[in-house]
């Protein structure tokens, strides 16, 4: 890819993700549970678009839509508006699609956020509210079939659309990007992403001093990876020759295909919707919202770098895993330790805590931590014994009891081994003044000798010597 | 921004107008609306002389008129029985391909 | 009133619609105020309500009225038409609140009554199924587009009507058809179960000869109704025992302008000295900008009917011309060329065009603007004055079948967009006649104050003998 250098892609994403915690559609009270339903089963006069029928906004529905600006650290509206967006399609009951709009005098319910991925700002340009469309399926195939066929159950479900800036670089960082994106809005408790076609993925793409090319329909996060690949291709292939227009994604045949001039010449005509009123949210009801919604990994890992004084990668990562933060925090309320504890829990917990409610009672993996902190054992022995415990279904103090372990804390003794340690290696000893990295080695030796032996009171010891020489 | 406003709407417009409402008209009847439209659009000029520099919208202060997210039973055999064309539980709507 | 007699065991609910029936039978041939009857439904509910005043049991406030409801409000499993081919076939499977409380209050449907196609007019001449002729005149219009519903309670072919009033369609035909007619304020009636022609607009509104009669039927169907985000919470309140002592009413100039025709204004004034004479202080303001509010509101109605009718193509139902295997956009077009008439056509394209990329400022935008300017000017005549006052329609009834074109036509509704763009509460009252053709005067009131113009009915009604059209009189 050298010779390419020069063209710098820039990719931005629109997602589309359903609210599927909700029980009920946006602006009706039918189901959201359609997924297992047959054709046309929840549907009511409102989302099959009955003459008469109006809107009634879900509040539930605001309330997710802010805790998803506020965890991608966004501006959320005092007051946002509901526009429609008018065009005709088969699966669209209404002749127009409820959405939040920002431009023509409209506002997205949040905007200008950010998500951090690998180290890098992704822009956030806004987040708004809207209703699904129906679906289409096909007798046959596509091409060969004369009709189609429509299943409205999907007409009206929830959707935050969220938009990027177009900082993306290439496929790899949108996947990584999206899978951030997943993992914060699951952790919200607001959408499954797991469910089938609950998060869809629209891209522009463009080659540095190229047009900009829509992609769509891309059905799933596990195509967007390929479908960014094969456009990219295809710009570079047509060396910046490429026009601005909206492809599709055909995730069959995995190439992207033009759309017909016709049905890109859209003029949506977005105008207020007059059945609805606007979104107003308070400060405080925005600031309610923030302090009783789940916490986002991000955030708990610099409460818990504060809170806590763990060091930033280790607060990063036991904050990455929700179960093992909840665990953390439990034990956390018994006692000191915490970075100890924050270790202990990511070093041998990480392969998921075990079942059940008594298997690991947050006083018994308090007890053993203390015992680390009081050097009454050893780290090493410390994870030994809660490997057994969870081997064998036993209690951990019992293991310790059992083994015998215990730190030696003669310091003689240790000083003993320290001199047998040195006096196998001439020179170790004027090289470990110098340099860290050989005054560690020393340290790893003598525990390697006495591994109940506490590194501290080893370090200590060892440091004594140099001292003296 | 000066507001820049058509006095009248030409044959090409009205075809693409027909065509985003998705209405097809013959060529006398478009001829037709073509004339109509001009006049009530030159009618519609006269909002040129309102000085609108002072209207600024009346804000909503509250949000009201929302829903519990509580689920009411659907009604699909109600409404399916109304539609047109069916196929099975499907509502048949023509090609989009 | 009806109630009171079915309550007092006076005449029986039965006996009362029976006889509505046949009056209806005898008259509606000559006039064509309803499309569809539902003779069978309402004699069984009338049936049930003697069977509970023969038991004792609680009877609603409109017990035994009989009710005819314009066809575009839905009424569950009477056919909905709108006065277009393009629903043919639809039952709503639901019908409005405003129905739903009718019904609780023990009022009885009688049918549904004809309408200008989805209320686009104010003749009753644009219905995809034939006009109605106004009962005073056969060979006139009744005005619109609650036509129907107006020559209905006019010939005494309903106790009360249902209208929707989306520029002046509740007040014109009261006006031409002289009847009482109010456009209540917006948010003040649920408009779940109003099929829509401009949203930020309409209003289901009652209809009757008799003040007392509208009023009841107002105070049954208003008040807050969670299935309509925009309905208001605001209490409805009684009416005033002192009648108009007092009431101080402004004459707006602009209402007695060029357009009017000289003898409706004579009337109008003659009115306005009869309200002096019992009790109220009139005086003359002017609103400078309601030249321009016809033009503001053909572009907001035009704007929000071109989106409201985009849902009939022809898939989920209504009618389908298509039945062959042609492409969505030329089944799409097929229906809707096919379902819709000229006039919906018309304001389908106008509102597409003021809605489309590059004039939606110039139109939408603006038009909001001085639709918010005029509101203010409104707002403040308000605190100067009780009522404002006018003629509700500028001319008489005109004859059937007179050649206009669609502009001439949009003029005469002049005098009743401004309460609908600004969202006041308005009524027409009866006011006599010219040559032998009815006179309606319009009084407007500040917000969820309907109060204060039924007041101002009951009391302009009174001691004004009930005239009947000599056609009904003779039926």
């Amino acid at each position: 890819m050298q010779a390419e250098a020069g063209l710098r892609v820039k990719i931005g994403l629109e997602v589309h993700c359903q609210l599927t915690a909700l029980k009920t559609k946006l602006f009706c009270a039918c189901s959201s549970d359609y997924r297992s339903s047959e054709p046309n089963e929840k549907i009511c006069p409102v989302c099959f678009g009955l003459p008469g029928t109006l809107p009634v906004l879900n509040a539930k529905a605001i309330e997710y839509a802010t805790m998803i600006g506020l965890a991608l650290n966004c501006t959320v509206a005092n007051r946002s508006l509901f526009y429609r967006k008018n065009y005709f399609y088969p699966d669209l009951p209404k002749g127009f699609q409820i959405s939040q709009y920002d431009k023509a005098g409209g506002v997205a319910i949040a905007s200008a956020g950010s998500v951090d991925v690998e180290g890098k700002s992704i822009r956030i340009t806004r987040i708004q509210l809207e209703e699904d469309p129906g679906k289409l399926t096909y007798e046959g195939t596509i091409d060969k079939s004369s009709y189609s066929l429509v299943d409205y159950n999907r007409a009206g479900i929830a959707l935050v659309e969220i938009v990027t800036e177009p900082d993306i670089e290439d496929a790899r960082e949108a996947k990584a990007f999206l899978e951030k994106l997943r993992s914060t809005i699951e952790s919200l408790g607001v959408s499954n992403g797991e469910l089938d076609g609950a998060m869809r993925c629209d891209a522009n793409i463009s080659l540095a001093g190229g047009a900009r090319v829509e992609v769509k329909n891309i059905s799933s996060f596990k195509e967007v990876e390929k479908a960014l690949n094969y456009e990219i291709l295809r710009q570079k292939t047509f060396s910046g020759n490429a026009s601005s227009e909206t492809r599709h994604w055909d995730e069959r045949r995995s190439i992207t295909i033009a759309l017909r001039s016709k049905e890109e010449e859209q003029d949506y005509r977005y105008f207020p919707e007059p059945d609805l009123r606007p979104i107003v949210l308070q400060p405080e009801t925005i600031e309610g919202v923030k302090k009783t919604m789940p916490e986002v990994a991000d955030a708990r890992a610099s409460r818990y770098a504060k809170e806590f004084g763990l060091s930033r990668q280790l607060a990063k990562e036991l904050s990455a895993n929700k179960d093992l933060s909840a665990f953390f925090e439990e034990c956390a309320k018994l006692g000191g330790g915490y970075q100890e504890m924050a270790g202990l829990i990511v070093g041998e917990l990480s392969g998921g805590l075990p079942a059940g409610a008594s298997a690991l009672p947050p006083q018994e993996f308090v007890g053993l931590v203390k015992m680390v902190e009081s050097s009454a054992i050893t780290r090493a022995q410390a994870k030994e014994a809660l490997r057994e415990a969870l081997r064998t279904g036993g209690h951990v103090g019992d293991v310790v009891k059992q083994k015998n372990m215990s730190a030696v804390v003669d310091e003689r003794a240790i000083a003993a081994i320290i001199d047998r340690v040195v006096g196998a290696r001439p020179g170790a000893l004027e090289e470990a003044r110098g340099d860290k990295k050989s005054f560690s080695y020393l340290v790893g030796q003598v525990l390697k000798e006495e591994p109940r032996a506490q590194p501290g009171v080893v370090a200590k010891l060892l440091a004594k010597k140099l001292r003296e020489k | 921004m000066k507001a820049q406003r058509p006095l009248s709407v030409d044959a090409r417009q009205v075809e693409r107008l027909a065509e985003l409402s998705r209405l097809s008209l013959n060529p006398q009847e478009a001829e037709r609306l073509r004339g109509e439209l001009s006049s009530i659009l030159e009618y519609f000029a006269a909002l040129d002389k309102v000085d609108v520099s002072e209207a600024s919208p009346a804000q909503d202060g509250t949000s009201g008129g929302l829903r519990g997210d509580k689920v009411r039973p659907s009604m699909p055999e109600e409404i399916l029985k109304g539609v047109p064309q069916k196929k099975g539980r499907y509502v048949r709507a023509p090609k989009v391909f | 009133m009806v109630p009171s007699m079915v309550g007092h065991g006076e005449i029986s609910a039965e006996e009362y619609i029976a006889s509505m029936f046949e009056r209806i039978e005898r008259l509606d041939l000559g006039i064509h105020a309803y499309l569809q009857l539902d003779r069978g439904g309402a004699l069984d509910k009338a049936r049930a309500l003697d069977r509970r005043v023969k038991n004792g049991g609680r009877l609603g406030k409109l017990a035994g009225m009989g009710v005819a409801v314009k066809d575009i409000i839905c009424v569950r499993s009477l056919q909905a038409t709108c006065g277009s081919k393009i629903l043919e076939g639809f039952f709503p499977p639901y019908s409005a609140t405003a129905i739903q409380r009718i019904e609780r209050e023990d009022g009885i449907v009688l049918g549904k009554t004809n309408l200008d196609e989805f209320g686009m007019g104010n003749t009753t001449q644009n219905s995809a199924f034939g006009p109605t002729m106004n009962p005073w005149d056969l060979s006139r219009v009744p005005g619109g587009s609650s036509g129907g519903s107006g020559a209905a309670v006019a010939a005494g072919m309903a106790s009360v009507a249902l209208g929707s009033d989306t520029g002046g369609s509740i007040r014109c035909p009261a006006s031409f058809c002289s009847v009482v007619g109010l456009k209540p304020t917006y948010g003040r009636v649920s408009r779940y179960g109003l099929i829509p022609y401009a949203n930020s607009l309409e209003q289901i509104g009652p209809m009757g000869r008799e003040a007392e009669s509208v009023w009841l039927l107002f105070e049954a169907i208003a008040g807050h109704d969670p299935e309509d985000a925009t309905s208001s919470t605001e209490p409805v309140r009684p009416l005033r025992a002192g009648g108009v002592e007092g009431l101080r009413v402004g004459r707006i100039k602009e209402f007695f302008g060029e357009g009017a025709q000289p003898k409706v204004k004579e009337k109008v004034m003659d009115g306005c000295a009869r309200l002096e004479t019992l009790g109220a202080k009139v005086g003359d303001l002017s609103i400078a900008s309601l030249p321009y509010s016809l033009a503001v509101y053909y572009i907001i109605a035009m704007a929000e009917a071109s989106s409201n009718l985009s849902r009939y193509d022809g898939v989920r139902y209504g009618l389908s011309a298509e039945k062959g295997t042609v492409d969505w956009n030329t089944a799409f077009s097929r229906t809707r060329s096919e379902g819709f008439g000229e006039e919906v056509k018309r304001r389908i394209l106008l509102g597409t065009f003021v809605l489309s990329a590059g004039y939606y400022e110039a139109y939408y935008v603006r038009a909001q603007k001085v639709r918010e300017l005029l509101t203010r000017e409104f707002t403040l005549a308000l605190k100067k004055f009780d009522v404002l006052l006018g003629p509700t329609m500028p001319v008489l009834p005109p004859k059937l079948g007179e050649k206009v074109t669609p502009l001439e036509d949009y003029l005469i509704d002049i005098n009743t967009v401004a309460a609908n763009l600004t969202g006041l509460p308005a009524i027409s009252v009866p006011c006599g006649f010219v040559d032998g053709l009815p006179v309606g005067m319009q009084l407007i009131a500040p917000r969820f104050r309907e109060d204060v113009l039924l007041t101002a009915a009951v009391a302009f009604g009174k001691g004004q003998g009930l005239k009947s059209p000599p056609l009904a009189e003779a039926a």
